[in-house]
This record gives structure tokens, sequence and C-alpha cells, in this order.
């Protein structure tokens, strides 16, 4: 068996198993979107030009979601009198799935929903839930992978400091 | 076809068979997410009937220590 060959099959092998998605990082513009909403409505990262977004992708079978979603209520009613929104893109396959969850966990935020998961592949999501804050200034701020209660601290931190960014 | 060739060949058909491997993305894991797709779909369930089963059967086994059957210890 000659070099070329083995080379060959290596590269078919790499090529296979490599991540072709590369994921956003801080300091990087937001990826825009556009998503069906409540009612027939959209929500896109455009309206909310000029604010505070923590974009928040999330799911029915993710845990983590039921203990961030009361919290992020909290902190919405918090600050939302600033300039300051929550848009939390559901990505379950089935609507249903995600309308039963709002019934138990209900939110006073937007929500949005991608059930083929055009915008994670976007972002480049490499776990759930993942929230990004994005800056007035469209750039992503931080970038926040997974969820326990202690998070809320650093991302209200960081959405403090947004907020006071001219 | 030579010996060599005939191993080739079937070395190229068990790597066009990775083709059907595929990543499964954190976005798309609902479905694995199931409680019918878990390896154990009531774990409280198994452990309480390996506690029991361990117990009267008074083997060593990897999940509990033997006794005396009542399946309190």
């Amino acid at each position: 068996m000659n070099a070329r060959l083995i080379c060959s099959l290596l590269f078919t092998v790499s090529t296979l198993f490599s991540q072709l998605a590369s994921a956003v990082e801080p300091g990087q513009t937001a990826p825009s979107f556009e998503v069906p909403a409540w009612k027939g409505e959209t929500a896109s990262l455009k309206q909310y030009q000029g604010k505070v977004v923590l974009l928040d992708f999330w799911a029915s079978w993710c845990g983590p979601c039921r203990q961030s979603f009361p919290l992020f209520n909290q902190l919405y009613k918090e600050l939302k009198e600033k300039d300051f929104v929550i848009l939390a893109v559901n990505i379950d396959e089935d609507q249903k799935d995600a309308l039963k969850f709002l019934e138990e966990v209900p939110v006073n935020f937007a929500i949005g929903f991608d059930p083929k998961g055009k915008i994670p592949e976007l972002y480049g999501l490499t776990g759930m839930p993942t929230s990004y804050v994005i800056g007035k200034n469209g750039k992503i701020a931080k970038i926040i992978e997974g969820f326990t209660p202690a998070e809320l601290v650093t991302i209200k931190k960081e959405v403090i400091q947004q907020l006071n960014t001219p | 076809m030579n010996f060599k060739q005939q191993r080739l060949f079937v070395l190229a058909l068990l790597l066009m068979t990775l083709y059907g491997c595929q990543t499964v993305k954190p976005w798309e894991k609902g479905t694995l997410a199931k409680e019918s797709m878990q390896g154990d779909p009531d774990p409280l369930k198994t452990a309480l009937r390996q506690h029991s089963f361990f117990s009267k059967e008074g083997s060593s086994g990897w999940a509990s220590s033997g006794g005396g059957g009542c399946g309190c210890n």
C-alpha cells in the first residue's frame, strides 16, 4: 500500500468527522435572522437594534431551561424599562412540545420558533442551552454555555455593563 | 482480482459505511432525550428491583450485597 493511498484514506476519514460550522465568538457581529414568533408575528434581531439583547436557545427537553426561564422572567421584569430585551428561540421539532413547556413555565419575554435549527447552525452552538448577550452595537458581548442559577449573576452583570455602554 | 485488490475493495467498502456516521448536533437531541430512547426508562424502578433481587439471591453482585431476603439492607 503506497503513501498516496494512505493519505487519501486519512483525508476521507478526517473530512467525515470535521465540524463544518464555525461558532461565533465575542466581539463578532451577531448574525441576523428572522423567526416566527407568537400569533403569526415575527421576531428578528433587526427589530431590537440599539437594544441590549439576551438571545437564548432553548428546547422543551432541555432540563436547565426549566431553571433559567423563571430567572429570565425576573431579570426581564427588573430591566425591561431600560433598553433590554430577551429573545428565546425554541428549537423543538414539534412546536406543540414548546407550547406545552410554556404552559408549565410561562414567560414574559419574546419567544421565537426555529424547528429546523437554522439559527443554532448559524451561530455554531456547541451545547444546549446557550445564551448570547448582544450589545447595543449588535456585537456579541458574552456567550454563556449551559445554565446554572449562578450564571444569572454573570448574565446580569454583563447586561448592565452593556446597558451602561453608550 | 488478486488478494491485495480484494483487501482494498473491502477497506473501501468499510470506509463507505462511515458516511452513515453522523454527529448529532446539540439542537438535534430532542428525539434522543425522549424517555423511550433511554437505556433504562425507569431508573428508580430498576434500582428497587435490583436491590431486592440481589438481596434475595445472596450472590455477590455488582449492584448490592447479599442479605437475609427482606431487601432491607
